[in-house]
């Protein structure tokens, strides 16, 4: 899952980015409100973090902004600043969360999950397709009950595919939500991470539509052999 | 008390006063000018009687003397005429001649059967001649005029007072308008009052009171700011704090030593923010920080100022051998040099120089420090003394100048700031000597 942070304190962001890769969230900092904004533009993030004091403005003011040109994305709010008025303000702002710093660091990745979740229209923690179930905070995946050992980047990569639901994703896209802008990728990591899932889950699991992506095949029956 | 009782008391006493007075005046007056007048018909009738007792011969009438004539009486008046030698000739009431009997001219009152009457007697060469009023006619007839006279007055009276209550209320009317505007104001609003529609005498007064209101706004602003800025300033690394620390609870080797490095560098900046938050406070409770005449070597207190900094090596020095009483206390001095030293090289070029430069001047020493980067706009430079406006970066608590502010106004000096032409900050330090 691919989080823009939005954080001017260096040592803020440094420590939220650590906290949530360890929950293999991809984190990409921008220090400002321009920097955020441009970051947006480009790349299709699944959340984002948004401090609201930073060194060229309010960040509630850029949330307003994107809302009423129609983004969606959901956003977490931090801030220093407690008082009710201040949250409530946030929220109606567009908000679809508020943390007060300093907050605890499970917490974050809790709601940013519950955020996720939310944004599909999903109630159950678990994704689900068909015998194939993924428990996004436990990072554990199991197929007919069997849990199956997948590294870091192939459970991200998994969960990308089933928070799509069957919709196709590009290479792009899925490149996206695996690295982050500063991540050195090597040219067929994608297909390698592909190979694997589908070597542990089954060849069926995962479609390739030619020229245009990847998807989750449509679950048959109990599941694949 | 309210200002319309007080004005319609005042306004009613008053008015009711002189209508009083007024009346009781006249009314006297009406008395006295009724009795005068009806004593003089009296006598008139009196005169009328002598008159036509003159046409009759006199023989006429002196043979009737002791014979008496007595004429019909009429209700109320009496008369009688009688020789000098006080034989009746003729008269009414021959029963009344306790009242009628009389030898000297003018008049007097007497009393009959419980009644009283006012009687005039007129000596006339040969004969006198008595006439007489009963009073209680003359009593009725005052009291008519009265009452006439006291049913239009207590008209007028009573319906000046009521005009009295109704221009009151009306005079006051926007005074009311402006209390029930005020008492229908919610509780935290502090916003200008219309000025629109008000007399020129409460004018001045909700001038004032909206001067009142917008230096109020203005403090609660400033101390909200305050607030918003100190929770940032110490909740920011509290964050990275705890959240590093938290990272490294969850990871191995070089990441967890990194962790717990920013974590470490997160509390020394919480707590050099605390110091110099508590250093402010402090300064800004202690009212008389000098009570005892304190002096300070402005040398001494810079090569400690650069060492605790530790800027030594980029420091140009220009100033005067001989300052050595500057009238603040060491600490004091070398906090100020301290926190311009640690701007200077935070905010400004990496590796330029800080100019230094120090005269004494007629009124105590001027000390300049200034560093070289970028001009910064003079609506940020007004208000870079405030507490925790920072500059663009996010080092620094934000709360150097502020002190420095604080330390230089208590030690009765003053602070001047400049940027521009590559410099890009200069301060401009004058205390007072000892």
């Amino acid at each position: 899952m691919r989080v823009l942070l939005v954080e001017d304190d260096e040592s803020v962001a440094a420590g939220i980015e650590a906290g949530l890769a360890l929950s293999d969230f991809v984190v990409d900092i921008v220090t400002s409100l321009d920097a955020a904004n441009g970051a947006l533009a480009v790349i299709d993030y699944d959340a984002v973090v948004l401090d609201r004091r930073l060194p060229d403005g309010d960040g509630l003011a850029l949330l307003q902004q994107w809302r009423r040109a129609g983004v969606a994305t959901p956003v977490l709010i931090l801030t220093a600043r407690d008082a009710v008025a201040s949250r409530v303000e946030g929220l109606q702002g567009g908000a679809d969360d508020y943390l007060v710093k300093p907050f605890d660091l499970d917490e974050l990745t809790a709601r940013l999950q519950a955020l996720l979740r939310r944004a599909v229209g999903q109630a159950d923690a678990s994704l689900r397709h068909g015998a194939l179930t993924l428990d996004p905070a436990a990072r554990s995946v199991t197929l007919n009950g069997q849990p199956v050992t997948l590294v870091r980047r192939e459970l991200m990569l998994l969960e990308t595919l089933m928070r799509a639901r069957g919709r196709i994703l590009s290479a792009d896209q899925l490149k996206d939500s695996l690295y982050g802008i500063d991540d050195e990728v090597e040219s067929n990591a994608l297909n390698v991470h592909i190979y694997q899932l589908r070597r542990k889950l089954g060849r069926e699991m995962i479609e390739t539509v030619r020229g245009v992506g990847y998807r989750l095949a449509t679950p048959s029956g109990n599941g694949t052999s | 008390m309210s200002l319309r009782l007080r004005l319609v008391a005042t306004l009613g006493i008053t008015l009711a006063l002189l209508w009083g007075g007024t009346a009781a005046w006249s009314m006297r007056d009406l008395s006295t000018q009724l009795e005068h007048s009806l004593d003089q018909r009296l006598a008139q009738s009196a005169r009328m009687v002598a008159g036509l007792m003159d046409r009759v011969p006199a023989e006429l009438w002196r043979r009737e003397a002791g014979n008496m004539s007595t004429i019909p009486a009429l209700e109320g008046v009496a008369c009688r005429v009688s020789s000098l030698r006080g034989q009746v000739v003729a008269g009414t009431h021959p029963e009344m001649n306790d009242v009628l009997k009389s030898d000297r001219e003018g008049y007097r009152d007497r009393e009959h059967k419980g009644q009283r009457w006012r009687v005039y007697t007129l000596v006339d060469d040969d004969k006198r001649i008595t006439v007489a009023d009963r009073l209680r006619e003359r009593t009725a007839l005052l009291e008519q005029v009265r009452r006439a006279a006291f049913y239009p007055f207590l008209l007028a009276s009573v319906g000046s007072l009521v005009a009295l209550w109704w221009g009151v209320a009306r005079g006051l009317s926007p005074l009311t308008r402006l209390q029930r505007r005020l008492v229908s104001r919610a509780d935290g609003d502090l916003s200008a009052l219309p000025m629109r529609g008000l007399p020129a005498e409460i004018r001045p007064l909700i001038d004032g009171f909206n001067t009142l209101l917008l230096r109020t706004r203005r403090v609660l602003d400033m101390e909200q700011r305050f607030t918003d800025d100190a929770a940032h300033e110490l909740r920011t690394p509290l964050t990275a704090i705890r959240t590093h620390l938290q990272v490294s609870q969850r990871v191995e080797g070089e990441q967890r030593r990194y962790a717990l490095q920013q974590a470490e560098a997160g509390v020394a900046r919480l707590s050099k923010t605390l110091d110099q938050l508590l250093l402010l406070a402090r300064m800004e409770s202690e009212a008389a920080l000098q009570d005892a005449p304190q002096q300070a070597d402005f040398h001494a207190a810079l090569d400690m100022a650069m060492a605790e900094s530790g800027c030594r090596d980029y420091c140009r020095i220009d100033a005067d051998a001989n300052l050595r009483h500057v009238a603040i206390s060491d600490s004091m001095l070398t906090t100020v040099l301290r926190n311009l030293l640690e701007n200077a090289r935070h905010h400004g070029e990496p590796e330029a120089s800080i100019d230094i430069h120090a005269w004494a001047s007629s009124n105590g020493v001027v000390i300049e420090l200034a560093n070289r980067g970028e001009t910064i706009p003079p609506e940020r430079l007004a208000r870079l003394t405030e507490r925790f406006q920072r500059g663009h970066h996010a080092r620094g608590s934000g709360l150097g100048l502020s002190i420095v502010d604080a330390i230089t106004h208590r030690a009765g000096g003053s602070l001047a700031l400049e940027s521009g032409d590559g410099v890009g900050l200069l301060v401009r330090l004058r205390l007072p000597l000892a």
